[in-house]
């Protein structure tokens, strides 16, 4: 292997769970929905469903998001693969302080998490290959603030899902949270959740208040891990670039041989 | 009086109507208080048009730039938002559907003198969401309902009264 190049962890599911952080959602909320990631994570449900993996592990990484130039990753690329690991993981998700707050851009946050799934999305490597490249999405508002500005943002919610999906993410799963008499989930369900892996179509699951928040995620991440699963299970990992390389290299090899033997 | 009335008719189908809407915005549970703002309070405001400039079937929209007479009217926290304080000259821009007014979008910098340039006040999209903020940072949201009727303006309201009128003489004349 070159130098400086890591070797990727073969995974059943990459799964990036993206968080909104806007200004929307109070102090309260967001050590609410820390403490929920941390305690879903480490859930026996989840822990099941990631050890039911031909690989028995995932990656999985945490990433906030509010307005148009906001996002950060808040917790990088980690493995699990057991209740240790996923301590660790929740630990990390617990300590990470809120970075901004701010105002919904959806569009903008998933256009944040394509590259972060490393060489499968067109980005750089994160030391991880799956089959399933997966972004858990959850938030309270319809976007607001995503460039360029239209009569109706929904147009470029759309337009980054469908672009997300394209460039190599599989599924993007939403979380809505009605905590406005506006539908939220409705929203979601129409506008940034899509995709499939397995042919378990993405899905959105609503929560109306932040005292719900940790078993509807729950439930999210052990149907996404286990999409993944059904994934991994049946195809091997395509690696066609690396198949493309060696191939030529193959015929180089092969026609220098012959040229060698022929002059000899 | 016949011929006065039909030329008055015809003279009012062509010409400019702005037709006015009238809208609230409630606020959610959680305000800011220090700016004199109140949990679940109830805003009036209104936005008004060229309807003549609107398709009665599909849809259309309308700008600044394709209707100069377009206006926004919303007295929030103490100061007044206009058309004219939306941060982009192309908008605020109005969307409809069959002739009525079913999406806006209007971004003002938050004109509250202890908002810091970040601070906007923003009503957007379909979905009847209205959010603000004094900073940029901590956003607020409250909900815009909409009536979904165009009131009557002056010309309109003619050109109705017109139309009774003649339809009251026609009756009177069929009986005598």
């Amino acid at each position: 292997m070159a130098p400086g190049l890591r070797a990727q962890t073969k995974v059943d599911t990459e799964l990036l769970l993206m968080i909104d952080v806007s200004g929307s959602v109070t102090s309260k909320d967001y050590a609410q929905m820390m403490d929920a990631y941390g305690s879903a994570m480490t859930s026996a449900a989840v822990l099941d469903a990631i050890q039911g993996g031909s690989t028995g592990k995932i990656a999985a990484a945490v990433a906030f998001w509010s307005s148009a130039s906001r996002q950060t990753v808040g917790v990088g690329w980690m493995e699990i693969s057991d209740l240790g690991s996923a301590r660790v993981f929740a630990e990390r998700i617990r300590e990470v302080a809120r970075p901004f707050l701010g105002t919904t851009a959806i569009a903008a946050a998933i256009d944040f998490a394509v590259p972060l799934f490393g060489t499968e999305t067109g980005g750089r490597e994160n030391g991880f290959h799956s089959h399933s490249q997966i972004i858990d999405i959850a938030g309270d508002g319809t976007d607001n603030s995503s460039p360029p500005r239209v009569l109706d943002r929904s147009v470029n919610v759309m337009a980054a899902r469908d672009n997300a999906l394209r460039s190599g993410v599989d599924m993007i799963n939403g979380l809505g949270l009605n905590t406005t008499p506006e539908k939220v989930s409705d929203y979601y369900g129409k506008y940034v959740i899509g995709g499939k892996v397995a042919d378990t179509p993405a899905f959105i699951r609503t929560v109306d208040s932040y005292d719900t928040f940790e078993e509807m995620l729950s439930a999210n991440l052990v149907a996404g891990i286990r999409a993944g699963n059904l994934a991994s299970a049946s195809e091997p990992i395509p690696e066609p670039s690396a198949a493309l390389l060696a191939l030529p290299g193959a015929l180089v090899l092969l026609l220098h041989r012959r040229r060698a033997k022929t002059h000899s | 009086m016949k011929r006065y009335l039909c030329t008055l008719i015809l003279a009012s189908c062509g010409i400019a109507q702005a037709a006015t809407v009238n809208f609230t915005i409630t606020l959610g549970n959680i305000v800011p208080t220090s700016v004199g703002l109140t949990p679940h309070q109830v805003i009036q405001g209104s936005v008004s048009y060229d309807s003549s400039l609107v398709s009665l079937t599909g849809d259309a929209s309308l700008t600044p730039v394709s209707d100069p007479t377009l206006t926004v009217n919303l007295n929030f926290a103490g100061s007044l938002y206009h058309a004219l304080d939306d941060i982009d000259p192309l908008f605020p821009q109005f969307g409809f559907v069959d002739g009525e007014i079913r999406a806006i979008s209007y971004r003002a910098g938050n004109k509250h003198p202890g908002s810091t340039v970040d601070g906007f006040v923003q009503i957007e999209g379909n979905l009847n969401r209205f959010t603000y903020s004094f900073d940029g940072d901590n956003e607020y949201l409250g909900t815009v309902t909409w009536p979904f009727q165009a009131i009557p303006e002056p010309h309109t309201a003619l050109l109705f009264a017109a139309t009774a009128l003649l339809m009251y003489r026609r009756q009177r004349h069929h009986y005598t």
